[in-house]
C-alpha cells in the first residue's frame, strides 16, 4: 500500500522496515528508518553495492510519495594489517 | 606456550552477490592468525545457495588456517541451517552448534571453542522471564537451553590451554553501545554471561549488534568482543591471548 497524506510517519516507517526486512534482495533488520521535514532518511551499513541501490528501489516504491535519502554505506572490508592485533591479557 | 592469535568477524551476510567479495580480503589471515572464527549471519537468509557462495569464498582460507563458525539468525530464516552447516563443514569451516572442540596452534597450544548461536532475553534489570504466555516461556527457555548447553561444552574443553566462547547473540549490554536500548532484549542475554563466568573462558567473541561497540567484559571479567563487520570496519579483527 503506498504511503498517503495522512499515514502518521510511525507507521511509514514500521511499513518500510518490514519491507526491507522480508525482500530477498536485501533481508535487512539493521537499516535505521527515520522520517523528519517530509523527507526520509536511511542510515546503516550493508555488506554489497547491490544491496544499497536495492534498498533506494525498495523504499522508493514503498513510499512513493516521500523524498528518499538513502545514507546506508557499504561496510569496509579492508584487511588488517600485522600490527593491528589487540593483545588481550 | 606461545600466544594464540584469534582472527575474528561476523555477520558477513553473504548472498548471490557476495562471490568475489570476501576471499581477497582473507588473504593474509593465516600470516596474522592461529585459528579463525566467524560468529553468525553467514548468510542473508539462510539458503543452501549463499552457503555456496560464502563456502567459495572460505576454502583457501580454511584450507591454511583452522576455521570456526556459529550460525546466527539470518541463517535460520529458511530452515535450512543443517543445510547451510553442511555446506561449509565441506570445505573445513566447522560449524559448531552447541559444540566443543580443540585445536593445535602452531605454538604448541591447545585452543578450545565452544560454540553456540545464543539468544535474545535482556540484561540486568531489564530482561524477559518464562512467565505467562507459552510465547514467552518458550522465548527466554530457548536461551536459557542455549545457556546452559554453552556451559557444558566450555567445561568438556578441560585440556584446552585457551577456551573461547563463540556466540552469535551478546551476552553482555557493553557490546550493544550504540543501539537503541528498546532492542536490547532482542540483540543478547546476560543467562550466556552467567554461563561463561560459571564454566570460564579467555575471551567470547560475538555479532548481531551492528550498531554497537566492539570492547566489553562480562560481570566475571572475561574480555567480550563484538566483531560484526560494521563495528569492526574491517575484514577480521586479530585478538592475541596468553
Amino acid at each position: 500500500m503506498p504511503s498517503t497524506p495522512t499515514e502518521p510517519d510511525d507507521y511509514v516507517i514500521g511499513r518500510v522496515q518490514q519491507a526491507l526486512a522480508h525482500d530477498p534482495r536485501v533481508n535487512e533488520l539493521d537499516v535505521t528508518v527515520t522520517i523528519k521535514g517530509g523527507k526520509l532518511f536511511l542510515t546503516g551499513t550493508v555488506t554489497t553495492e547491490e544491496r544499497c541501490r536495492a534498498i533506494t528501489e525498495i523504499v522508493c516504491r514503498e513510499c512513493p510519495d516521500l523524498d528518499v535519502h538513502n545514507e546506508v554505506a557499504v561496510v569496509s572490508l579492508r584487511e588488517p594489517d600485522g600490527a593491528d592485533v589487540e593483545e588481550l591479557t | 606456550m606461545s600466544p594464540v592469535r584469534v582472527a575474528a568477524v561476523a555477520d558477513v551476510h553473504c548472498g548471490q552477490d557476495s562471490a568475489g567479495t570476501l576471499a581477497p580480503h582473507y588473504e593474509h589471515l593465516a600470516e596474522h592468525a592461529d585459528v579463525f572464527v566467524i560468529a553468525g549471519d553467514l548468510t542473508r537468509r539462510g539458503l543452501p545457495e549463499e552457503a555456496q557462495v560464502l563456502a567459495g569464498e572460505l576454502a583457501d582460507v580454511a584450507a591454511a588456517v583452522p576455521t570456526f563458525a556459529v550460525l546466527g539468525n539470518h541463517d535460520y530464516h529458511s530452515d535450512e541451517e543443517a543445510m547451510v552447516a553442511k555446506v561449509l563443514d565441506e570445505v573445513g569451516v566447522e560449524v559448531l552448534e552447541g559444540a566443543a572442540t580443540t585445536v593445535e596452534s602452531e605454538g604448541g597450544a591447545r585452543v578450545g571453542i565452544a560454540g553456540v548461536k545464543g539468544f535474545g532475553g535482556g540484561f540486568a534489570g531489564a530482561c524477559g522471564t518464562e512467565f505467562g504466555e507459552p510465547e514467552m516461556k518458550a522465548f527466554v527457555a530457548h536461551t536459557r537451553e542455549i545457556s546452559t548447553r554453552l556451559e557444558a561444552c566450555l567445561e568438556a574443553l578441560t585440556d584446552a590451554d585457551v577456551r573461547i566462547a563463540l556466540l552469535h547473540y551478546a551476552p553482555v549490554d557493553d557490546t550493544l553501545r550504540g543501539e537503541r536500548l528498546e532492542i536490547y532484549p532482542f540483540l543478547g542475554s546476560y543467562l550466556l554471561a552467567e554461563a561463561i563466568d560459571r564454566a570460564g573462558a579467555d575471551l567470547v567473541v560475538h555479532g548481531h549488534a551492528h550498531g554497537g561497540s566492539e570492547k566489553g567484559v562480562t560481570p566475571g571479567g572475561v574480555h567480550v568482543r563484538n566483531v560484526a563487520l560494521p563495528v569492526i570496519n574491517r575484514a577480521y579483527r586479530v585478538y592475541e591471548l596468553g
